[in-house]
């Protein structure tokens, strides 16, 4: 691999590095809130919700991301839906990781000691005060590290939307490889962004580790 | 005779099938200390956590000062035996926290407040350290503070040394028995037998869920009357060094790594006499 090619490359690359992130971090937000309504719904009391939350994380977790991605695509303008491939991607995306995060969240809840919250509740914090102040910030330290795994799968699975259409890193390293009849070099560098990306949200919860 | 301060009637748990408590009856004066003592799983620490309202009854009721209290309302206040500090918050924090959003204090009132409070057990150095920085001994005192900040009515002591090493037992203790000396009405479940011996006014006896024995401390100790509270104080005196061996025919030395209270901290409890 020579400087020439990577510096004829890299412009291309980037910008579907860009849309790598944007999509991601999209998908990654969309998965935090869909994930916190769909672990509330988990843990209620009504077991409609419960029932509904069950279905919702095996379907989301038991499908291939792929067919997720395949099925908005085609099958939803089936059902007179139309959507932009974006939406169907970021969507997917999103939904997808909120299976994944609604357990992360679920779980990290469920290792705060019921004594911490029997204190506040004594000494007559409200429930709300309780679930911020004290389960959430408990919770939150159990939970950092599936958190940052869940982020970096998202991050390398939205290659995956590469197969509606969307220009990200992957489908523009396609590209590349196609145009340049270099496969080899495309495909290295393409991992190699990948890596830095994925170093940054590593780096980042390495970080708050330490402090 | 006085209204009580603390009136328990009737109080009945049942979960399932299980009988927790079958019917106590307790009433408690302002500023007494009352020793609750009995086997596990006699209901010590469900008859504490029925009068904060942490597990509901099945029956009776809990009045203090003629009012039911509710969890939160400032009534009670209580000390668990894991602590429950919270984790992520600095000694200070974790007393200042209530002061700040129930009391409503600015942040520099609930500070001093708190600051005020750790002095108190001792603690005023180790402010900014976290629960994980400080002993077992050093977390119950910070929550016996986190306690006394809101200005609790009544405090509850759920066995608040029993996870404790032996050795750090004697600084909660202490605290436990300078906060009687102030008049400070208290239910304290322990296993100190020593302690209860000492600081407690009045021991009760439960077992099955049920009141065996209440009296004076020193009576119930001594007379110790009722054939079960015999059979429970003698399995403490058995591991107690300086306690009179119960069967002197079998001669076998008593095992000083089996010590329960180490000899000076509190008053040995009188021996019922043994094989009588």
């Amino acid at each position: 691999m020579d400087w020439a090619f990577i510096q004829e490359a890299l412009p291309a690359l980037l910008r579907g590095a860009v849309a790598t992130v944007a999509v991601s971090l999209a998908g990654i937000a969309l998965g935090f809130v869909a994930g916190a309504a769909i672990a509330a719904a988990a843990t209620s009391g009504a077991r409609g919700l419960r029932a509904f939350a069950m279905v919702y994380i095996s379907f989301f977790r038991g499908v291939p991301l792929l067919v997720q991605l395949l099925l908005a695509y085609y099958a939803l303008p089936f059902l007179g839906i139309d959507i932009p491939a974006i939406v169907a991607a970021v969507g997917t995306l999103g939904l997808c990781c909120a299976a994944y995060m609604a357990e992360i969240l679920r779980g990290g809840l469920a290792t705060v000691p019921s004594g911490a919250v029997e204190a506040a509740r004594l000494l007559g914090l409200t429930r709300a005060q309780s679930f911020l102040r004290i389960r959430l910030p408990i919770a939150a330290r159990a939970m950092r590290p599936a958190i940052v795994g869940e982020a970096i799968m998202i991050m390398k699975a939205s290659s995956l939307v590469s197969m509606v259409g969307i220009l990200e890193l992957t489908r523009a390293s396609q590209a590349l490889a196609s145009s340049t009849f270099m496969p080899l070099q495309s495909y290295a560098l393409c991992g190699v962004i990948y890596l830095v990306i994925n170093f940054v949200l590593m780096a980042v919860a390495w970080q708050r580790r330490q402090a | 005779m006085t209204a009580p301060f603390l009136l328990a009637e009737k109080l009945e748990r049942r979960v399932g099938d299980t009988q927790i408590l079958a019917g106590i009856d307790l009433s408690v004066q302002k500023g007494e200390v009352v020793g609750l003592i009995g086997p596990s799983g006699s209901g010590k620490s469900s008859l504490l956590r029925c009068i904060a309202g942490l597990d509901p009854l099945t029956g009776g009721r809990v009045l203090v000062e003629g009012r039911t209290p509710s969890p939160g309302d400032g009534t009670v206040g209580m000390v668990f035996q894991q602590f429950n500090l919270w984790p992520h918050l600095t000694a200070q924090e974790n007393v200042a926290l209530a002061l700040r959003l129930v009391r409503k204090l600015s942040r520099a009132g609930a500070a001093d407040s708190a600051r005020t409070m750790l002095d108190r057990v001792g603690l005023l150095k180790f402010a900014d350290r976290r629960p994980a920085q400080l002993s077992g001994g050093q977390q119950q005192r910070v929550a016996i503070a986190r306690t006394l900040a809101m200005e609790p009515r009544l405090i509850l002591f759920d066995e608040p040394t029993a996870s404790l090493d032996p050795e750090l037992t004697t600084e909660v203790l202490d605290v436990i028995r300078g906060l009687a000396e102030t008049g400070m009405t208290m239910l304290v479940v322990s296993h100190e037998m020593g302690f209860v011996a000492s600081v407690a006014s009045r021991a009760v006896f439960l077992d099955h869920g049920r009141v065996l024995v209440d009296g004076p401390a020193k009576a119930v100790f001594r007379d110790a009357e009722e054939p079960r509270l015999r059979r429970f104080l003698a399995t403490y005196l058995q591991r107690v060094a300086w306690a009179p061996e119960p069967e002197p025919a079998t001669g076998s030395p008593v095992l000083l790594e089996t010590v329960a209270n180490p000899p000076g901290e509190g008053m040995p409890l009188t021996s019922p006499e043994a094989g009588a």
